[in-house]
């Protein structure tokens, strides 16, 4: 009887096209899921202390879990786990479209690819093993045309990760796609595949992975996926422009590179439902998707900027949109086109547009350094900068060493301007407006971001029952925070381990409690909610280790000079977690058993079953 | 019969001035979605429906000591 894992994973070595399958015990899943848990485990045990992520020596890990096994809703996710380029430290990255349940067929439940080939090449991986075929004829492509020429030469049905020229060239905020429609998006795992000259991994399976109880499982797939199809009809229609307008009352969204406070005519213009009347949204769905949260849209002119194809969500059309005074959302969808196509992290690339514009208008970077003016509101500039950054040319060259190493190269005290915590820039949440995301932030082991713990979310109502929350805590609650952190952090890791797309909860309103039910009739465990939840506890734990070995600590888990200045209007009028971060900090560390510079104890360890990682701590 | 909705976020702008929850006396069992036209919200709100922590959907038709919370989508990813 299956448990939804083959316990065994592929091993690719590009330096010698060797491979070869790896037996995985049953424990490291009961532990660790899959995914972001699974991959961090691996990265922690063979890579050494600030290995080079551009080096062969790196490793890349692209996890699934056990949802994979079966259709069940929100399976389409996989995680990408390596050393980032921007931050040099422990990284995972998320994507979906079709790979994950396409890759759990050939028979592995991850894949682990090490080493670097002596030429461009793409891996085409079968239920017969794995091909190294040569990507001379992709190298240069974007990630859509590369995505077309491959499934024009392995047939419509198999599944494609993809680099983009970005990735090839080494941009530390290169992605990778999947399937051209959903993105890896954050920390540069592109250019680690770039830097070892892989431009794309291609999966094709028919093998069913066994499970404990396949008649039930299915059961519960069909019957959630019809389910969560009404429940989330307001969200397939309106995704994530969804929320621009309630995100700006709050005071949550982006403005002007953090600068500014309220922009409620530029939010109007930005969201839903002026998103969806002047783009023609269709929803886009991923595989085993009840809800199709991705946008298609058309933008009929101007010329230059007209396009059909993958729209822009919330966090690109806050960073790239308010965050830049741009409400031109012709602009916005163009210049994240461009993103999707070249390959990088639209997140990133808003932040650095916007920090250029920031030091443009206060006279610190000129025409001359910036090839001409660079200010806020000009949608056609944004759209440039965005090739420019993409293609390591123009103002490109500022950023090698992403928003820090930006700062240190121009001076002038442009440190005091960049929004970032361990050179991750700031996704499009702020953590003034809700006071969890400040300790979330600090304490991500990629860096800020706003999905491996989503205290925004509860701003808007998330909360779970079966862990003890009825009700969505208030967004202000210093004496909270910590707590809240604590919580979807867990949540979130574990997701991200399964891996499981957060949204079927967030936006189509699954419960962690039908979660768990079709989890126990895959994996046949009978967990409770709680212990799924658990699992995040150790996945922090291991990704941490992995941090502490770099080198960080509790001087690195801090937030950024402009979160200590509070809005004199709008949502979040007059507050900030910023002055109590300390504190917060100190109760969040004793929350997950760490000491008080941020180090896990080595009692921590051993009670959360991660006994053979003690020699870590 | 009487039940209680509990709007959070942004739908709290629905809510009477200085409440937090609106209760709601039934002469008979009526959907949520009545439930919540009853009580004055948008008809477009499309909101997450929990009832006594469980995901219901806007047919579900409201019993006595129901408590109803009324959220948007979170999803802001």
């Amino acid at each position: 009887m299956g448990n939804g894992y083959w316990g065994k994973v592929l091993r690719v070595n590009l330096t010698d096209r060797t491979f070869r399958e790896e037996a995985v015990r049953e424990e490291v899943w009961r532990k660790l899921l899959g995914g972001a848990g699974y991959g961090a485990k691996v990265l922690l045990e063979e890579t050494a202390a600030k290995v080079d992520p551009l080096s062969p020596e790196n490793k890349i890990i692209f996890g699934i879990g056990c949802l994979q096994s079966v259709p069940a809703p929100g399976s389409a996710k996989w995680s990408v786990i390596t050393k980032s380029p921007l931050t040099k430290t422990y990284l995972d990255s998320a994507g979906a479209g079709t790979w994950a349940p396409v890759f759990k067929r050939t028979g592995y439940d991850s894949l682990i690819v090490e080493g670097r080939a002596s030429e461009p090449l793409y891996l085409y991986i079968t239920d017969t093993g794995v091909e190294f075929r040569p990507a001379h004829h992709l190298w240069g492509k974007t990630t859509g045309e590369t995505t077309s020429l491959l499934k024009e030469e392995l047939g419509r049905n198999v599944s494609v990760l993809s680099i983009g020229p970005a990735g090839e060239r080494l941009v530390p905020i290169a992605c990778i796609a999947s399937d051209a429609i959903s993105f890896a998006g954050r920390g540069g795992a592109g250019a680690v595949m770039g830097a070892k000259n892989l431009k794309a991994i291609v999966a094709y399976g028919t093998k069913e992975c066994p499970v404990f109880d396949r008649e039930t499982a299915h059961h519960l797939c069909r019957e959630m996926m019809k389910e969560l199809a009404e429940r989330g009809a307001g969200f397939s229609e309106n995704g994530t422009p969804s929320v621009i307008i309630p995100f700006e009352e709050m005071g949550d969204t982006p403005i002007k590179y953090w600068t500014g406070d309220v922009w409620p005519e530029g939010a109007r213009l930005l969201g839903t439902p002026h998103y969806n009347e002047v783009l023609h949204t269709k929803p886009l769905h991923c595989l085993h998707c009840p809800v199709g949260c991705h946008r298609h849209v058309r933008v009929d002119g101007p010329p230059e900027f007209a396009m059909e194809g993958n729209g822009p969500e919330y966090e690109t059309i806050a960073m790239l949109g308010s965050n830049l005074l741009i409400d031109d959302l012709a602009a916005v969808t163009k210049a994240n086109e461009f993103c999707n196509m070249l390959g990088i992290d639209t997140i990133s690339a808003g932040a650095w547009i916007g920090f250029l514009m920031e030091c443009y208008e206060k006279g610190i970077l000129t025409d001359a350094d910036l090839g001409g003016p660079v200010r806020w509101g000009d949608g056609h500039r944004m759209v440039e900068l965005v090739q420019q950054i993409a293609l390591g040319e123009g103002v490109g060259r500022f950023f090698k060493d992403g928003i820090v190493g930006a700062a240190k190269m121009i001076g002038k005290g442009t440190e005091e301007l960049i929004v970032h915590v361990k050179n991750l820039d700031f996704p499009a949440h702020d953590p003034r407006a809700v006071f969890g995301l400040g300790v979330n932030y600090a304490t991500c082991p990629i860096g800020a971001s706003h999905e491996r713990g989503d205290p925004q979310a509860t701003a808007l109502g998330l909360c779970y029952p079966e862990l003890g929350w009825d009700e969505p805590p208030e967004r202000f609650d210093i004496n909270r925070a910590a707590e809240v952190a604590y919580i979807v952090t867990n949540t979130s890791l574990m997701y991200n381990s399964l891996t499981f797309c957060k949204f079927i909860v967030k936006g189509a309103g699954m419960t962690l409690t039908e979660l768990t039910d079709i989890f126990n009739a895959i994996t046949g465990w009978n967990w409770t909610p709680a212990e799924l939840a658990d699992v995040g506890k150790r996945v922090i734990t291991v990704q941490r280790l992995i941090n502490v070995r770099d080198g960080i600590r509790r001087k690195d888990d801090v937030l950024p000079p402009k979160m200590y200045i509070t809005a004199k209007e709008g949502g979040r009028m007059g507050k900030t977690p910023a002055a109590e971060h300390e504190r917060v900090l100190s109760e969040y560390y004793a929350m997950r058993g760490w000491d008080e510079d941020g180090v896990p104890r080595r009692e921590t360890v051993e009670e959360l079953g991660l006994g053979d990682l003690l020699q870590y701590v | 019969m009487q039940v209680k909705v509990k709007p959070v976020s942004y739908f709290k702008k629905y809510l009477p001035e200085g409440e937090s929850v609106i209760t709601k006396e039934l002469s008979s069992p009526v959907s949520v979605a009545e439930l919540l036209r009853l009580c004055g919200f948008p008809a477009d709100i499309q909101p997450l429906i929990t009832v006594n922590g469980r995901r219901k959907k806007p047919d579900y038709v409201v019993a006595d000591g129901d408590e109803i919370l009324i959220a948007p989508p979170a999803a802001g990813g």
